[in-house]
């Protein structure tokens, strides 16, 4: 035994040293072709601006763009909107499911993989990709003309400046707010319900849901990702503080009576059976797939899914019902507002060591004022960070569809708090909360200073 | 013939129990065949099979699983085989120590090494190739090759090496022309239950390509559900697809059950 | 034979060379990674490094969620090996004897194992869930509502629900066991029925007994098999609620993911690994008695 052990420390050993040299070695070589290639590049771009003279079609340039959302087929439809307008920039896309992106974008980046223009999440990535990340200030000077700030929400872009710690490292596409209730229409009248304003009213429509309709959950949403038990608990709790924002910036705490109140509220609508512990086994795609099929009455999600408000949406999509409506969660307690977090989602970025940043800036420009901007509005994915893009709400054919948008607008303007989540840690704070609604806990102080305590240890970045 | 002689109403019994036991089994089958036809019944069925799912066709992804397969299956029967005839018949120094280290390794759980193989082929530059995934598995499935390759040349004895020496053969031709052709069945073995671990094998696949184009049979059960949507149709179609996606380990054991059997009983470790 | 340390032929060398390079590059290598980042506050992009010393150790060993994570794989292991060595091994028995459709039914439980984990996994988790699953369905028809449950979301019902899927992938114990049957001459049973043995008897007092190397190998190969049993409660209750049916294998998984923090996957990836090297260096000693280590 002692034996094997000893070789193994040998070979650790061997090994340590070999890719000692090897990686200065791999260092070094990587460096001398970076520099190669950026000298051939250099050269061919000087026989390309002599042959532009002669020849458009020879100077087309090839951008390599990383995202994760919306869909692949979303992101086709504005390239080819680019395009049409850039006929010479190509944009070849790499889509990638999220939590792959997240890992797999900056070991592309690392290993040397050329990307041009990448799209960055607005969670901590900014900051482990910084390196290769050229600071987009000074391009956007330069290749957006200087009154280039006039075009975003100011505050969207001073957001994504924090998040750089002061340097502006990338523009973001929109803003994205959660929770938000989506309900179905016909059976809400059916039934002789009303959007509910206090939680009074959103007691009893769930009732009569119950009652009447037994084969209908009435609100479902995705509990086996904890993380938007998570969401929901924080927008339970911003119904009177901004308590995310206190402990995400600030010395706030989970002890506090703030966040406190807001788990507490979450039990209540468990005990006053607004949920069923049926919920906890909902992934993501099952609890919107209820709230289609007519099986669920309302789902919860985020202001990502508004989509759903719109009739040719709907009908393009395939679901089948006929009028959707939103509203946010109604305040527990009469002097809480109904209210959600909204945060910027999704920057673009040039990589520091493009050779088409002019392109690159371009793109980015479509993406965030131009007609990509236009369409990921339109289509409900984001509300753009251009400031004068306006909604085509044309496309919202319903009364109860306008109101829910208007309703979910006026609350993505007014958020308690930004939702500027830790993955991680939503994912973890969410599984407590559910294991105290279970009562896996003694008590809720037990609960939330488990929390406290699992924030305190310094693993969640 | 029965395995030991038994009264009528014991056997009535035994074989109660195990219909009772099949219905239990059989329960999982049904439910994804039940799932697999909701809303278009057959019509989920032919739309996984005639249409491309996120952008590539089921048989794609069968098509990548199975060179994945080959690629390892080939490589860790050749190394195996090499290995297992070194450490059964040659004897060099250290021997031992080495061959059971590398056993030892049969213990590696696959997410153990999931971030530092990052870094590995990223360095080597095979990052999202095949070669991201075979080169992994061959690593993790080479300890029990070599134990297996080294069990079956256990069981031939010396004469056989001294008397091709005899011959004039040196220790390669002896291994090449003598105990390579010997071992034939265990090297069909190995590579079988290679094939059959490429099948089955998630995370590598998972972590290791991000091309969808290069997509595993395996990944495809977990990236279709968000690829389709959660439209109340999609969810047949979903179930439908993870249906066919188990056709082809159901044909691999069926056709090759007799070698997986016997590899898998050939690499125990023996006493 | 015996030769002398003399005859040392050291083309040896040359044979196990494809090997040694494979398994330094991406074994030896990956193990000095985690060694060496345990003790380093780094993210998966590799720019700053900062010296903890034993830091991640420490978060590690008060972190509940861990340790947790590692008893629930032993639990789970330790049921695994019950379940083979008695479910199992009555079913290799039960194969043994002849009736209409044995075959069959051989086929139906030895095939879930070779399948892709993870395809198990899924259609399970399809079917135990609450509203729309196939069990609670079939439950709901039989009019037996009493007995529903939230198989995938309740504390005590989940982890049920996975010890059931580890039940379901019984086949590599029934092959040991029909394996080590067919080495048994059948006058040895004979001999037991003549002497007035019933069935049950036969096999707990004569068979089980006569088995012991089968059982050796059940035993290790499932102990090492939990560890690599990750898709099992990934697809399934992904760890919840509340991380309670969290095994190594999904720990470290939902760390390894954000990539945020490499030093502290790898601390938590070199405990597991010593424990499963420690678990097989038990098979070694136990399964190779003349090795002279």
């Amino acid at each position: 035994m002692k034996r094997i052990f000893v070789v193994l420390v040998l070979m650790v050993m061997v090994l340590t040293m070999i890719s000692g040299c090897a990686k200065t070695n791999g260092g070094s070589s990587q460096e001398a072709i970076k520099e190669g290639e950026a000298g051939s590049a250099h050269e061919s771009d000087n026989k390309a601006d002599e042959v532009e003279q002669d020849n458009d079609e020879a100077d087309t340039v090839t951008l390599k763009f990383w995202s994760w959302y919306p869909s692949g087929d979303m992101w086709n439809d504005m390239i080819s909107g680019f395009e049409a307008e850039n006929p010479n920039i190509k944009i070849e896309l790499t889509h990638l499911e999220s939590s792959t992106y997240q890992e797999k974008l900056p070991v592309a980046l690392a290993t040397g993989e050329e990307v041009d223009v990448m799209a960055i999440m607005t969670n901590d990535m900014v900051n482990q990709l910084k390196t290769y990340i050229e600071p987009i200030e000074p391009l956007a000077d330069q290749y957006m003309g200087p009154d280039w700030r006039k075009s975003y929400t100011a505050n969207d872009i001073a957001l994504a400046e924090d998040k750089g710690e002061g340097e502006l490292y990338f523009i973001p596409i929109g803003k994205i707010g959660s929770p938000i209730i989506y309900y179905n229409v016909d059976m809400f009248d059916e039934l002789g319900l009303e959007v509910p304003v206090t939680y009074e009213d959103f007691k009893r429509v769930t009732a009569t849901i119950r009652e009447q309709r037994p084969d209908v959950m009435p609100l479902s949403f995705c509990g086996k990702g904890t993380w938007f038990v998570d969401e929901i608990v924080w927008a339970l709790a911003g119904q009177d503080s901004d308590i995310f924002n206190q402990i995400r910036y600030g010395d706030g705490a989970f002890t506090s009576d703030e966040y406190k109140a807001g788990v507490e509220r979450f039990k209540q609508m468990f005990d006053d059976e607004i949920f069923g512990v049926d919920v906890l086994d909902l992934d993501y795609g099952r609890s919107l797939e209820l709230f289609y099929s007519g099986e669920a009455a309302m789902v919860a999600q985020g202001t990502w899914e508004a989509a759903m408000l719109s009739e040719s949406i709907r009908n393009k999509n395939g679901i089948p019902l006929n009028n959707i409506g939103a509203f946010g969660f109604p305040p527990v307690n009469d002097e809480g507002t109904a209210n959600l977090r909204a945060y910027i989602e999704q920057g673009l970025a040039v990589r520091n060591s493009s050779e088409h940043v002019e392109e690159a800036m371009k793109f980015i420009e479509y993406m965030t004022v131009g007609g990509g901007s236009d369409y990921l509005g339109d289509n409900f994915i984001f509300t753009p960070t251009h400031s004068n893009y306006k909604v085509d709400t044309d496309s919202i054919t319903s009364e109860e569809g306008r109101a829910g948008f208007d309703a979910m607008t006026e609350l993505l303007n007014n958020p308690s708090s930004d939702r500027n989540n830790m993955s991680d840690l939503s994912t973890a704070t969410g599984a407590v909360i559910v294991g105290y609604i279970l009562d896996q806990y003694s008590s809720i102080d037990e609960a939330l200073e488990f929390i406290q305590a699992e924030y305190e240890t310094g693993k969640y970045k | 013939m029965d395995l030991f002689i038994v009264t009528k109403k014991e056997k009535k019994i035994l074989i109660g129990v195990m219909i009772a036991l099949a219905f239990i089994w059989c329960l999982p089958i049904y439910s994804a065949i039940r799932n697999s036809l909701i809303f278009n019944g057959i019509k989920n069925y032919s739309s996984v099979l005639s249409e491309p799912i996120d952008g590539i066709y089921i048989y794609q992804s069968f098509f990548n699983t199975m060179i994945i397969a080959i690629g390892h299956a080939i490589l860790v029967v050749l190394i195996s085989a090499l290995s297992g005839y070194a450490f059964s018949k040659i004897n060099f120094p250290m021997k031992n120590i080495i061959y059971y280290t590398i056993v030892i390794c049969l213990a590696v759980p696959g997410t153990v090494i999931l971030v530092p193989m990052f870094t590995i082929l990223r360095n080597l530059g095979i990052y999202n190739t095949f070669f991201a995934v075979i080169l992994p598995e061959a690593t993790l499935t080479l300890p029990f090759g070599v134990l297996m390759m080294r069990n079956y040349y256990d069981s031939f004895s010396r004469g056989i090496s001294e008397a091709a020496k005899i011959d004039g053969a040196n220790t390669f031709q002896t291994f090449y022309k003598v105990f390579l052709p010997l071992s034939k069945p265990a090297t069909i073995n190995l590579g079988v239950l290679c094939v059959m671990w490429s099948f089955q094998d998630y995370l590598l696949p998972l972590m290791f390509l991000s091309d969808k184009e290069k997509m595993t049979a395996t990944v495809a059960v977990s990236s279709y559900k968000a690829a389709m949507g959660y439209m109340p149709a999609d969810m047949g179609r979903y179930n439908a697809s993870l249906v066919v996606l188990a056709i082809p380990s159901i044909v691999l054991f069926a056709v090759l059950k007799r070698y997986i059997k016997s590899g898998i009983m050939s690499g125990s470790v023996k006493g | 034979m015996k030769i002398s340390r003399k005859g040392y032929e050291w083309t040896g060398y040359l044979f196990i060379l494809p090997l040694l390079v494979l398994f330094s590059i991406f074994l030896v290598y990956s193990i000095f990674f985690i060694v060496r980042n345990s003790f380093f506050d780094v993210d998966i992009s590799f720019i700053d490094f900062e010296y903890v010393g034993l830091e991640n150790y420490r978060m590690l060993f008060e972190d509940a969620r861990f340790i947790r994570s590692i008893v629930n794989t032993l639990i789970f292991a330790v049921v695994s090996v019950v379940a083979g060595m008695t479910l199992g091994f009555f079913i290799a028995i039960a194969v043994k004897f002849k009736f209409r459709g044995v075959n069959v039914l051989h086929s139906l439980f030895f095939a879930p194992s070779l399948m892709p984990m993870v395809l198990v996994a899924t259609v399970f988790s399809m079917m135990f869930e609450y509203r729309n699953g196939t069990l609670n369905v079939i439950l709901r028809s039989l009019n037996l509502d009493i007995l529903t449950r939230n198989w995938l979301s309740d504390p005590l019902f989940s982890y049920v629900s996975i010890i059931f899927v580890l039940i379901y992938l019984i086949g590599i114990p029934i092959m040991y066991y029909t394996a080590g049957l067919a080495t048994i001459d059948s006058s040895f049973y004979e001999a037991a029925s003549i002497d007035g043995a019933n069935m049950i008897q036969i096999i707990t007092k004569v068979i089980f007994p006569s088995l012991a190397t089968s059982h050796k190998t059940v035993i290790l190969t499932l102990l090492l098999g939990t560890f690599r049993a990750f898709e099992v409660v990934f697809m399934t209750t992904g760890g919840g609620p509340v991380f309670k049916t969290d095994i190594v294998g999904t720990y470290l998984y939902s760390y390894s993911t954000s990539g945020t923090n490499v030093g502290y996957i790898s601390a938590a990836s070199l405990i597991v690994l010593i424990l499963a090297f420690i678990i097989a260096m038990i098979q070694l000693k136990i399964s190779s008695r003349n090795i002279n280590l």
